[in-house]
């Protein structure tokens, strides 16, 4: 009874270690080419972006949502460039759609609206961010 | 993609800080509560303010537990660790795993304790917490803890401050910003830091800033042990006219100084204010912190015993203080739990873990349950937030040998009263190394502390620099599934 429960215990223990080895990072990648200065940036403009909403200032706000959308796009086509990362180019399409979503929220005046999307963006920053940003030391 | 905007906003930065005016230019926004909280702050910066909407809570026990304790020896229980313990990490749960710290990824290493399940809510706590195992019914244990950084000091300024560097107000900055203060004759914002040592957790004074907000909103430290505030007494040769005829001459300058020579310097004008507090502060304070009216019932409840090298004395001590100071309508008390004596510096256990959490928990058990029922039986714990959290927690996988690494991925917290509902929230993967289910960010966790203080984190706002910046920076999202 007991040697069957340690082949038991063994069986699945390697079981377990051979379905992680399966299921290793497809997506251990190489982001050294990455340009930090477009991400610094948009960091910048996601927290001005966040000031404009509470401020109401709609042109501000406008030009921010653009420039993020165009953050966005830029990281789209370099994880499209990277390949095997679909879920990065998923996050950067869906953020780019919130984006545009914010500016036209915010073209109507409909500054809750705007806000709610604006929160569906930093979710979806930190998602990415969760996995693919380099850790803070 | 356009960098002109930098510089519009230096400009516009630069020109709001020229004028010197941030209460104004608060008052000039077009936000409401801004507008309000401004206009407020113009004549008192600590007069109350109300609410963004009905609070559950009124003030709250910020339990900091420098250094990161492990909540794999404490709360989450993981019986696939025991299991697996002394095997490598699996390659699963390395998938994405960004290791910051240089102790490497070692062996798993499972907990040495024995586990219990207690109380209704059936909570698990290891035998290192015997007595709070037996409060675990007026407790909501978040598993699904997370934050980012894997140093104590980056981690627990974001912790305090949600920010990465220094520079930002603390959470209990912003609770006093917000709503004022409740007893203009003690500090609404009180820091109580105990024991020895550096502790791992970045204790120092920038996790008490007011950071960008006036420094009145700062953190008021008391010293540890019997003679919490230096200097408080009057000087024996002056008289109490005398006294007040200096306080009254310093008022007349200091007010001189910021209305014409430096129109706008928040710290001037704290500098100035804190005289007046202090002042009121010579009768109030003393009589806030001083136990010897407290019974002996009390003391020992919370494990104060008169042999000084009794482990729990000093925390204790500080967490009667903490329940006095809410008594006494104090919004934010925030204790820190350091090392009771040179044998450990903090939780920090990068080896050791049984010896260090041995001691730090004797230190924190008993004191944190005897604060829970000692709130509970005033009925104060209906009103008053008591929150256990850290930087972040640590490794199911070991170090050294016997010890565990920094874990920013998964840890417990926890927050009992103050409309919180009791239970478990979120877990933590099959070992313990990343949050799976109800993710609580530290952003998290500080807008649901705002909101149970009546405070919507969206809308608490400060103009800084031609930006409006709150508690939580961007993030921040109330966990509706813990409050009542």
């Amino acid at each position: 009874m007991r040697i069957r429960a340690i082949i038991a215990r063994g069986g699945l223990a390697a079981a377990l270690v051979l379905l992680c080895a399966l299921a290793v990072a497809a997506t251990n990648i190489d982001l050294t080419d990455f340009d930090d200065e477009v991400m610094k940036n948009m960091d910048e403009t996601v927290k001005s972006l966040d000031s404009d909403l509470a401020t109401r200032d709609a042109k501000a706000a406008q030009a921010d949502a653009g420039t993020i959308r165009e953050g966005l796009h830029w990281a789209e086509g370099y994880f499209t460039r990277k390949g095997n990362v679909e879920d990065a180019v998923h996050l950067a399409k869906d953020g780019e759609e919130i984006a545009v979503n914010i500016a036209k929220s915010v073209a109507s005046s409909d500054f809750d609206a705007a806000l709610n999307n604006y929160e569906a963006l930093v979710k979806t920053c930190r998602r990415c961010h969760d996995v693919y940003k380099p850790p803070e030391l | 993609m356009s960098h002109s905007f930098k510089t519009r906003r230096q400009f516009l930065a630069h020109s709001a800080y020229g004028l010197g005016a941030l209460s104004l230019t608060g008052a000039l926004s077009t936000s409401p509560v801004a507008r309000a909280a401004a206009t407020a702050a113009i004549d008192d910066p600590l007069a109350p303010k109300p609410p963004h909407f009905a609070p559950k809570a009124k003030s709250v026990i910020w339990l900091h537990m420098a250094g990161a304790p492990s909540s794999l020896d404490l709360f989450d229980y993981k019986p696939e660790l025991v299991r697996l313990h002394g095997q490598p990490l699996p390659d699963s749960f390395r998938k994405n795993l960004k290791t910051a710290t240089d102790g490497g990824v070692g062996a798993l290493y499972a907990t040495q304790r024995t586990w219990k399940q207690y109380g209704q809510t059936g909570a698990w706590v290891s035998d290192w917490l015997p007595n709070l195992a037996t409060q675990v019914d007026s407790i909501a244990f978040l598993k699904g803890c997370k934050t980012d950084g894997s140093t104590h000091v980056i981690s627990s300024l974001k912790l305090h401050t949600s920010g990465l560097v220094p520079g930002r107000p603390a959470l209990g900055s912003w609770v006093t910003y917000g709503l004022g203060t409740a007893n203009p004759d003690l500090p609404a914002f009180v820091v109580l830091p105990t024991g020895t040592g550096s502790a791992g957790g970045g204790r120092g004074t920038t996790i008490w800033s007011s950071g960008f907000l006036p420094a009145t909103y700062a953190g008021t430290a008391l010293r540890p042990g019997d003679s919490p505030m230096l200097y408080i007494d009057r000087p024996a040769v002056e008289s109490a006219a005398e006294q007040r005829g200096t306080l009254d001459l310093l008022k007349r300058l200091n007010e001189h100084e910021s209305e014409v020579l430096h129109p706008g310097d928040s710290e001037l004008e704290a500098r100035a204010r804190s005289y007046e507090l202090a002042y009121r502060m010579q009768k109030t304070a003393p009589e806030a912190v001083d136990l010897a009216k407290e019974t002996a019932a009390t003391k020992e409840l919370y494990g104060i015993v008169d042999t000084a090298t009794y482990a729990t004395r000093e925390y204790a001590t500080a967490l009667l203080r903490a329940r006095r100071l809410v008594e006494r309508n104090v919004r934010f008390v925030h204790v820190i739990s350091g090392a009771p004596d040179n044998s450990i510096d903090s939780w920090d256990a990068h080896h050791e873990i049984e010896k260090n959490h041995s001691v730090m928990c004797r230190q924190v058990d008993k004191p944190i349950a005897g604060l829970l029922a000692d709130l509970k039986s005033r009925g104060l714990l209906d009103t008053t937030l008591v929150v256990w959290t850290a930087e972040f927690g640590r490794t199911p996988y070991g170090q050294t040998g016997d010890g565990r690494d920094h874990n920013p991925w998964g840890y417990t917290s926890w927050i009992a009263g103050g409309g919180i509902k009791p239970g478990t929230y979120g877990a933590t993967d099959e070992i313990g190394l990343r949050a799976v289910s109800g993710i609580v960010d530290t952003y998290d966790l500080q807008a649901t502390i705002l909101h149970q203080l009546g405070l919507d984190h969206r809308k608490l706002t400060f103009l800084y620099q031609g930006r409006s910046e709150r508690a939580t920076t961007v993030y921040g999202e109330v966990v509706k599934e813990i409050i009542t």
